[in-house]
Formats: structure tokens, sequence, C-alpha cells
């Protein structure tokens, strides 16, 4: 049977999916975890699961494909070592689609960034058993030990909407960078997506901390495919969260998340103006190219 | 409409593409011959592809009365469809000279442009004059009025006499107004001798006639017309005007295509009648 690169584009979208749902689950994972070198571990592997979400997209694009923003079911457990379990499995999943997709894959660079990814994959699911090792081998701690006070509603609340914001925000700034033709606009998006995963797992951290519930979920991402429109709505999301947690600070009564946020919305303030700079370069490089396809250049030349 | 010509590819700042577009618009005028007497008709956008040409019939007489006589309408003897022709031109700008522009502060040299408005701008009149496979130029247009090139070359006053019988018959046969003497560089040459004992150049007594005169190296030697230039008889259909479009890296160099689309519609054959 011929793969039409239509098969292909669905095969590696399919991959994005399961590599979108490992690193959430691996996030999640970690973040319900004490500090230590274990859920270091995890992130680790988390952000190897970002890079091939990267250059999964990157693929797609090149084959004229749309890159996915749906993610496979994430699945969490009671136990920290019944969640490295999971994250086993997840490996063994994500290894076999791999395997399969090699197989079906006749292109000899894809095959080889299928099989680059899949080393890493078996690598991560060596270090998964490991970790299930070491977790099963400590005590695990209750809910109740992790917070033993009811949580600051505020606090929950701020928490939430901030995680819920700085994941949207990862993702659409991340299919920003894919899509934009613009080398220079791709880079400088997915600096700041980078900064946003920080954000995002200093909040989650927090809101584990506090024994909130860590929910990773988004609301709309804007995907235009016109550069200057993407970063019309990246300046929107920026300046509507810069507003979102200014009128948070004055609610927080905990001067440590209020620190943390006022740190999170100095960055956003930042990232305004990286993205209004970038917009007003694009609009002066188009500027820059007159493109006088109406009305006639030399005319008539009739006294 | 995206970026057609794809100029914010190019490795250009907005000054440069200035001055290449002068450049390219100084040089077409300065070549091109056939849009000193033709109307133009247009733009009608980079993608047409067709122009509509209305065949028309002779010329009748308009209805004079107080209550609004009958008349015959403008004979339409066929409407047809004709392709608009691409003209176009590459050239290339050397990463060597765009990089000596960008260390010294200088200007880019645009003369591979000028030279590529320059074959353009000849194509186009070698278009309009001579035509191509499907389309015959004003020199060739089926149903022409022809009077003979006589003694142009040789005794002075042959040229305004041959001029003359031209405009009789063009005249006579109802064409009116805006007459051009199109002709060779040779036989403009020709026409600056002093006309028998009158003390005057020809050219002088022709342009009392005839108000545009267009020399051109785009004929060959011995051709020459006269033509009722208005747009109810012929005109030039642009899809797109000349212009520069970037068509991408070559190694480290950058191609350059100057191109422009066009169709020339004789309306009325008869409003041209060629010297033979």
């Amino acid at each position: 049977m011929t793969i039409t690169k239509d098969d292909i584009i669905a095969m590696l979208n399919e991959d994005m999916r399961g590599e979108h749902m490992a690193i959430v689950q691996y996030l999640l994972h970690a973040y319900a975890m004490p500090e230590s070198a274990i859920p270091a571990e995890i992130e680790a592997i988390a952000r190897d699961e970002m890079r091939h979400f990267d250059w999964l997209a990157d693929a797609i694009v090149e084959l004229g494909g749309t890159p996915t923003l749906e993610r496979a079911p994430v699945r969490r457990a009671d136990t920290h070592a019944a969640n490295m379990q999971l994250d086993v499995t997840a490996e063994d999943d994500a290894i076999a689609l791999y395997e399969q997709h090699i197989a079906a894959i006749d292109d000899p660079k894809l095959k080889r960034l299928l099989e680059r990814i899949v080393n890493d994959e078996k690598a991560h699911r060596g270090i998964f058993l490991k970790l299930a090792e070491e977790v099963s081998a400590e005590a695990e701690p209750q809910p109740a030990e992790a917070s033993p006070s009811s949580p600051d509603p505020v606090a929950l609340d701020v928490l939430d909407k901030g995680i819920r914001h700085e994941y949207t925000v990862i993702l659409q700034y991340l299919w920003h960078s894919f899509v934009t033709p613009h080398c220079d606009i791709s880079r400088e998006l997915e600096m700041q997506a980078i900064n946003e995963m920080q954000h995002l797992g200093w909040l989650a951290e927090e809101m584990a901390g506090i024994g909130g519930p860590v929910e990773i979920e988004r609301t709309a991402v804007n995907q235009s495919a016109d550069t200057a429109a993407m970063l019309a709505a990246d300046i929107r999301a920026e300046r509507e969260v810069t507003q979102v947690y200014s009128e948070q600070l004055n609610k927080i009564a905990d001067e440590g998340l209020k620190a943390l946020i006022a740190r999170i919305r100095d960055h956003e303030v930042y990232h305004d103006a990286v993205f209004s700079d970038l917009l007003q370069s694009l609009q002066k490089a188009s500027e820059k190219a007159p493109s006088p396809t109406k009305g006639f250049t030399v005319g008539s030349l009739k006294e | 409409m995206s970026d057609l010509l794809m100029r914010e590819e190019a490795p250009l700042t907005s000054e440069e593409w200035v001055k290449l577009d002068s450049l390219v618009v100084e040089v077409a005028r300065k070549t091109l011959a056939g849009r000193r007497f033709l109307h133009l008709f247009g733009p009608l956008g980079a993608g047409v592809q067709v122009v509509p040409v209305d065949r028309l019939g002779g010329v009748t007489g308009a209805a004079v009365g107080f209550e609004g006589e009958e008349a015959e309408a403008v004979e339409l003897a066929e409407r047809e469809f004709i392709p608009l022709t691409t003209i176009s031109k590459e050239f290339v700008l050397r990463w060597e000279d765009l990089a000596l522009a960008r260390q010294h502060s200088g200007e880019v040299d645009f003369s591979p442009a000028a030279a590529a408005a320059f074959t353009v701008a000849r194509a186009e009149d070698a278009l309009l004059f001579n035509g191509q496979a499907r389309e015959p130029g004003l020199l060739k247009a089926k149903g022409r009025t022809t009077v003979p090139l006589g003694e142009w070359e040789t005794t002075p006053g042959a040229a305004l006499e041959a001029v003359l019988s031209a405009w009789s018959k063009l005249t006579a046969a109802g064409f009116a107004g805006d007459f051009a003497l199109v002709l060779s560089n040779h036989l403009f040459a020709k026409l600056h001798r002093v006309n028998g004992g009158t003390g005057v150049l020809e050219i002088a007594q022709i342009r009392e006639l005839v108000k545009t005169v267009v020399p051109t190296p785009a004929l060959k030697p011995n051709q020459a017309f006269l033509v009722a230039a208005g747009p109810e008889n012929l005109d030039l259909a642009i899809g797109q005007d000349i212009i520069t479009a970037y068509l991408g890296p070559d190694g480290m160099d950058h191609v350059f295509r100057v191109f422009e689309s066009l169709a020339l519609r004789v309306k009325r054959p008869g409003a041209i009648c060629t010297f033979e």
C-alpha cells in the first residue's frame, strides 16, 4: 500500500498527540511529588518530550500539514509508584506506535527523526522503571500530610487561573512558532513559550504545595495563519493576563504567592513589549517591500 | 493578494526597492514607442489572462432630430477573447555587489535591472508592431489600409506625399483625429531634409498634419504606418504593468524578474495604414 503525504501527516499528528499527553502527564506526576531529585528527573524527561513535540510539528509543517494541539488522555493514579508505572506504560505505547510509523514511512529523513525519538523513549522507559522502584521503596505521603490545613480559596483561584492561562499561551506561542514562515519571529515565540513553561511549573508547584488540585487544561488557542494576526493575538493575551494578575495582587494575602505572581506579571509585561516590537518590525518589513501590483507603473507615454 | 512579487524575501531595503522601481520605469519610458500613441486600457490585474476585444463595424451616422429618431447602434461585428501575453526578463544581483554595498554603505548597482527593463520594453514594442504566432501586430493587422511607400528614401517631398495619401485614405474612410505616424529611425532621419523649394523641412510639414510622430528602432528600416489611434480603433490592454519580482536565491546570488502582461486590441483594423 502506498503511503501518501496526508497519511504521514496524520501519523505524525498522532505522535504529537502522544508527546503532548506525555509532557502534561509527566509534569503532573512530578508536581505531585515533594521536592527531590526524582521530580527533577521527571521534569527533564518532560523537556525531552517537548523537544520531540517541537520536531514533529516542524516535520508536519514541512510536509504542508497543520500540527495538532489535541492530546491523548492523561492518566493519574493515587500513588507516585503507580504514576511511574503509568509513565512506563505511556513510554511502551509510544515506542510501539513510533515503531509502527517507522516501518510505514519510507522517507529516510523522517525515519531518522522517528528513530531518534524512539531511542529517547526507550531510555525514558528505563528511567521510569528505575524511578518506580525508588518511589516504591519510599513511604507514600498521605494527602493530609501534604496539606495540613484547607487551602486559601483566593490562592486556589489565582493559581488555577494562572495555570490555565500559562498552559494556553504555551500552546498558542508554540503553534505560532511552528506555523509562521518568519524564522526570527518563530525563534522569539519559542523563547517566550519556554518562559511561560517556567511560569506553569512555578504555579503548579505552588498549587501542589498548598494541597490544591493541579489541573492542566487550556482555553481557546489562537490559530491564525497570518503572522501579524498571531502577534496581535499574543499581545492581547499578554495584556489581558497582566491585568488579571495585577488585580489578583490586591486580593492575595500570602506574601510568597504575591511575590511569585508579581514576578510572573512583570515577565508578561516584558513579553508584551517583545511581541509588540516583533509586530512593529513585521509591519516595517512589509512597508520595506512595496508591492505595486495595482495601478500603472510605466503607464501611458502619450503627450 | 499575498505578496505576489515576493519582495519581502529579497535582500533589499525599502529605499533600494524604490530606486530599482524608478530605474526600471525610467528605462522603460525611454525605450517604449507603442505607448506614445496607444490608449491604455487597465491595468486589469496580474492574474487576468484574457481580455475581450470587440471587432467593430464601419462608421455609421448618428440620429439627428427632435424626436430621438432611430439610428443604427454601433455594429459589433464580433467579440473575441484574446489572451494577455506575459513578457519577462530575469536578472541577477550578485552577492559580491550586494556585500560591497552593505560594507561601504554604498548603493547597489542595479544595471542588470535596467538591462532587463530595456529588453522587456523592446519586446513589448516588437509584440505590438510585429505580433506573435496567434496575434498579428499593427504592421500585419488583417483588414488594414495600405498606401505605397513611394520614393520616401530618395526623393524630397515623397514622404510628405505618402503621409498625405495615407491621411486622405483614412479620413475618407471616416477615421478622424488623434493620428500618429510611427516609423523606423531610418525613415525618420530622411524627413530631416528640405522639401524642394519650400525651404521647410519635411518633418515640419508632416507635423502640421500629424501631431504625434514616433520614430522607433523596433521597426525595420523601410517600415512605417499612420494610425488613427483613438481607443475606438485600437488600444493596449495591460494586465500587469512593468514590474520587478523577486524569484529567490541562486546559490549566493539573487534572481529577479522584470515582467508585464498585455494584449493589443485592434478593434477597427482599417484605422491602420501601412506604407508598403
